[in-house]
């Protein structure tokens, strides 16, 4: 019986000490409190920027496809034009 | 279609540039080898607009320089520095004149210049991708 309450009590202190280690991990709010809201929130604003980024880099690639087809349809046209002026010789 | 956008994507934004750097230091020593090495290499056509701005050992210098900056950069590990940017504008305009001139010279347009070419389009790259990016995070609400 006195085995069991001791286990439990260790437990429990295990439990408190890996607490505080978690609590380290987090910047200080006014309060003087480990910040856990806003925590969540960097991430989240993190998680909506990189959003943004990627639909910006989607948007970049696409155009930089829209360029290059645009010059390659040029190059060929003009090889093309040249190669038509050459036959009619 | 939106996977070939997802990969291309990747392709353009989410590599490292180090191994383009490390081509273009390449390519600037081979040139600088190449026009030292005995022989009139500006006799010919395609070099004609070349060789009105500076002799072969004016631009052998010139090519010897950018690929010794370009090493020293990938080898420091000094990519965002305000003298790579500067460097990496001045390479790029350095490259982009050699294709020029060089499609200018001659018709029909060399075959043998495609690599230049490719190496134009790397060196435009390297320089003009960060200030794209930072576009990019500045949209995105980064700080």
């Amino acid at each position: 019986m006195q085995d069991t309450a001791e286990c439990k009590n260790r437990q429990s202190d295990d439990r408190c000490r890996a607490c505080i280690q978690i609590e380290k991990a987090f910047v200080k709010n006014d309060l003087g409190e480990p910040d856990f809201d806003g925590h969540r929130r960097a991430h989240l604003q993190l998680i909506e920027a990189e959003k943004v980024m990627s639909s910006y880099k989607h948007e970049a690639t696409k155009k930089f496809i829209g360029w290059f087809v645009t010059v390659l349809l040029g190059a060929v046209s003009g090889g093309v034009i040249v190669f038509l002026q050459g036959g009619m010789k | 279609m939106r996977q070939i956008i997802n990969s291309l994507s990747k392709l353009l934004w989410d590599t490292d540039l180090i191994a383009t750097r490390f081509l273009l230091a390449m390519a600037e020593f081979m040139w600088a080898f190449l026009l030292v090495w005995p022989g009139e290499t500006f006799s010919r056509p395609t070099y004609n607009h070349m060789a009105m701005v500076l002799p072969e050992e004016g631009w052998a210098v010139i090519f010897a320089l950018s690929s010794v900056t370009q090493l020293t950069i990938v080898l420091m590990h000094d990519y965002h520095s305000r003298f790579a940017r500067y460097f990496a504008g001045w390479n790029a305009m350095l490259w982009s004149y050699v294709v020029i001139s060089m499609l200018l010279s001659v018709y029909p347009p060399p075959a043998a210049i495609s690599g230049e070419i490719a190496l134009a389009i790397g060196a435009l790259w390297v320089w003009a991708r960060p200030y794209i990016l930072v576009e990019g995070y500045r949209r995105a609400g980064y700080r």
